[in-house]
């Protein structure tokens, strides 16, 4: 039996439909190679990071909106804002201005109120203090204050002070920072001379790394800092305070990072690599460690809680400091097994931050997204692996074959125009449902696994089907107009046709009328 | 009959002591207290006021339960409030949102919507096509926010120097300022933050919104500016004044002739884009004076042609 022209059999079908399919897939392939090549161009990288920011977004809204498991540690930032810095300041007689520093007094009694509302509690985990605090030489009795209060709080519960450090440097990858004195650098202020010698207090690092467009994404996991006498390794705020939340062996970590242990006394005997949340750390081999973090804590200086996002007390809440010890009458509750953060938030500070939660996130608050980020190893990867964008570029080139051999069946089956209007309409509906299904299982996936390089994973296979679209669209256009050329082109022969037929006639009327 | 009268005292107390000191120990079921945080907090008790002789607390029906909430306690999704006669209370709701509650209002927090996979991935693609861009272009530009309030009789900003801090002015010219809301007329004032002058020295009273101040007579230090509307809505503003030598020099200017329209023209550029944002209110002040002043087209084209005082 011989096919009719136009007809096929199915197995000539598959081999079109198998042709057309590796064709894509080798296209997609490639278009995946030169993107991966410009993953280093800014453009690029910003596509990333804006998806990856939305992503974070959403993901901490339905954190928030959703509720937590119950067995992660709450975030309360007990807030230096505005409202706190201008009554502190106004009791001063000053303006909250620039020259604002948290009054030592106010800081004492904001540590006393946590000693107290531990007291027969459950303990809190970590206290987070974000305020640096430079010597006074004029005041020194109230720097011993604080500094005794500071002990009596780290007699119980592991605290993290900022080291101040100040950039000498600035390499985006290897910063060289210079440690600022402290007035926990006072000899006298140590655990030993206050009567707490297990007392834990730590030093951290409140160096950040924003990105070419000034958004901070990504945290010093640790670094080196440089003095007159010693070059010695410092952990940032994120993995110490993690580290300590933790349960990391405690000698261990000042082996690890003589910079963050307060009695440089203490003897270290081994120093060795670490795991925490499935994530190894061995600072021992590197230098400085850059991590990605996913940011899921939204706050913003105006507003106690970042708008957009839900307000759930029982993952996170920020209590102006001026009101603390009142909160802690009302709900004695309010700190039990919690990590507190105490920074500041006000304009004046300078201490605001872009981050993909928001424009103006207090450098506490960036901190304590950084602690629960490694507390439970949300990191954003650079890069998947192929495997993802391996099975996109299948499902991309699926859709772009079958549609391409739908319109070139289509095509041979139908009259012109229609022909290629079908054709037309096939190539525009496979661009249109490759994006569309792409673009959703991208997003899905990246809702779930937050893996950065997710724009680059789906644009590569739309890219490429949507290139093949385009030149099927481009051909079938092509043959319309050829098509219509040639209609244009029939017509004004019939026209040129006309009067030579005519003036035939003529002549052959005018040779019979002479 | 004394002894027995005895007994049955001595009975009947060892039973009340026994159902005293059960009694806490039966009501406690494990469950947290009804104000106490916990997974389903969504909600709380910003402040509880009353009027003489009104009970000092609020009327909260969770489930079958009634609980009487005072401020700080922390309520769920489905709690009703009902204040007593007498009691007016503020509420921080699900979404961040301040309610006030009183007699006879009734109050039901609401559920909070956890957000669907379909509708996290619609918000994300929206979010991708629409306002996310207009978010990361903005932090790349470092524009400053702006007022949400819509009345402009509540509100009283200077545009662009909206939440900065203090401001470092220089002294040596006079200072521009323009600002929006309010209503006029509007008093500026300046007042010593440190040292022995503090008063408050009203330096100009004006219909209009914007103003021309001479600070050559101020001594340099700390101050603060107050721009102060007749209702009472009012703009503060720390100031620094500093000597001229304290200005950065900009950087990269085409011309070394200060007094040069271009080379002023490129200092206030500098200092908006540039300097730290304790310029801010500096620079903007030298672009209105180019733009008022000189009809500087570059000034004029940043500061916005309705911002030009001289028309």
């Amino acid at each position: 039996m011989k096919d009719e022209p136009g007809s096929h059999s199915w197995q000539d079908l598959l081999r079109a439909f198998a042709i057309e399919w590796l064709l894509l897939c080798a296209l997609a392939v490639l278009v995946s190679l030169v993107v991966t090549g410009l993953r280093h161009v800014e453009a690029v990288r910003s596509l990333d990071r804006g998806v990856t920011d939305g992503i974070m977004r959403e993901l901490a809204k339905a954190r928030l909106a959703g509720g937590q498991a119950q067995n992660t540690p709450r975030y309360i930032f007990v807030n230096v804002g505005e409202e706190t810095c201008r009554l502190w300041s106004e009791a001063r007689g000053e303006a909250c201005g620039s020259g604002f520093v948290t009054p030592r007094k106010a800081l004492a009694s904001m540590l006393r109120a946590l000693v107290g509302a531990n007291a027969g509690r459950a303990a809190m985990k970590l206290v987070v203090l974000d305020i640096e605090l430079a010597p006074q030489p004029a005041d020194s009795m109230t720097d011993s204050e604080l500094c005794a209060q500071t002990y009596s709080v780290a007699a119980s519960i592991p605290v993290l002070a900022v080291r101040p450090v100040v950039t000498e440097v600035f390499d985006p990858a290897r910063p060289i920072a210079r440690p600022q004195p402290s007035i926990f650098d006072d000899l006298q202020c140590n655990g030993h001379a206050l009567g707490s010698p297990a007392a834990q207090l730590w030093f951290a690092s409140p160096l950040l790394q924003p990105d070419p467009d000034n958004v901070v994404r990504s945290i010093f996991a640790w670094h080196q800092i440089r003095s007159d006498d010693a070059t010695e390794r410092i952990a940032g705020f994120g993995l110490l305070g993690a580290a300590l939340a933790g349960g990391v062996d405690r000698d261990n970590l000042a082996c690890l990072f003589p910079g963050s242990r307060h009695n440089p006394q203490d003897t270290c005997k081994a120093a060795k690599p670490f795991t925490l949340a499935h994530h190894h750390y061995d600072p021992l081999a590197d230098d400085e460690a850059i991590a990605r973090i996913l940011f899921s804590l939204p706050s913003d200086a105006a507003t106690s809680t970042a708008t957009g996002y839900s307000y759930a007390p029982f993952v996170f809440q920020t209590i102006e400091a001026y009101e603390l010890q009142q909160r802690l009458d009302e709900t004695p509750q309010l700190l039990d097994g919690a990590i507190v953060v105490i920074g500041g938030s006000y304009a004046a500070s300078g201490d605001l931050h872009a981050t993909p939660l928001g424009q103006r996130m207090p450098g506490a608050m960036v901190h304590a997204n950084a602690i629960r980020a490694i507390a439970a190893g949300n990191f954003v990867e650079e890069h998947e692996g192929w495997g993802w964008e391996a099975l996109l570029i299948g499902i991309a080139s699926l859709i772009g074959a079958i549609f391409h051999v739908a319109g070139h069946r289509a095509h041979e089956r139908l009259r012109s125009p229609f022909n290629h209007l079908a054709k037309l309409g096939f190539a525009a509906g496979s661009i249109f449902l490759t994006v569309l299904v792409v673009f959703i299982l991208g997003a899905v996936h990246a809702l779930h696994s937050l893996a950065s390089g997710t724009a680059v994973a789906v644009m590569s296979p739309i890219i490429a089907v949507a290139f093949e679209g385009m030149s099927s669209i481009l051909q079938v256009v092509r043959e319309a107009l050829s098509v219509a050329l040639a209609w244009v082109q029939g017509i004004q022969l019939r026209r040129h046709a006309a009067p030579q037929s005519a003036s035939t006639a003529d002549g052959r009327k005018g040779s019979n009328h002479e | 009959m004394s002894d027995q009268r005895l007994r049955m005292r001595r009975a009947a107390s060892a039973l009340a002591l026994l159902v005293l000191s059960l009694g806490p120990a039966v009501g406690q079921t494990g469950e947290p207290s009804l104000c106490e945080y916990g997974p389903q907090s969504r909600a709380s008790v910003n402040k509880v006021e009353r009027q003489a002789g009104a009970k000092d607390w609020l009327r909260v029906e969770r489930g079958n339960e009634t609980m009487h909430a005072k401020s700080g306690c922390f309520l769920q999704p489905g709690d009703i409030l009902r204040p007593d006669a007498g009691i007016s209370a503020e509420i921080r709701m699900p979404d961040k949102t301040t309610r006030s509650v009183k007699f006879p209002d009734v109050l039901e927090i609401p559920a909070v919507a956890v957000t669907s996979s379909f509708q996290s991935l619609l918000d994300f693609t929206l979010g991708i096509l629409g306002s996310d861009w207009q978010d990361a272009r903005d932090m790349a530009t470092a524009v400053v926010g702006d007022t949400r309030e819509t009345i402009p009789s509540r509100y009283l900003i200077m545009p662009g120097v909206f939440d900065v801090g203090e401001q470092s002015i220089d002294t040596s010219h006079p200072l521009w300022l323009r600002w929006v809301g309010s209503i006029a007329p509007f008093s500026i004032s300046i007042r010593g933050r440190d040292g022995a002058d503090r008063t408050t020295h009203v330096l100009q009273i004006t219909s209009e919104r914007h103003a021309k101040l001479d600070l050559s007579g101020m001594a340099v230090g700390v101050s603060a500016l107050e721009v102060k509307g007749a209702n009472g809505v009012a703009l503060a503003l720390p100031l620094r004044l500093v000597a001229p030598g304290e200005v950065p020099p900009p950087q990269g200017a085409t011309t070394n002739d200060a007094s040069s329209q271009e080379y002023r023209s490129e200092a206030a550029i500098f200092l908006l884009r540039r300097a730290p944002s304790t310029w801010r209110l500096e620079a903007i002040s030298r672009l209105l004076a180019l733009a008022s002043e000189d009809d500087d087209f570059f000034a004029q084209a940043i500061v916005g042609l309705e911002n030009i005082t001289r028309r």
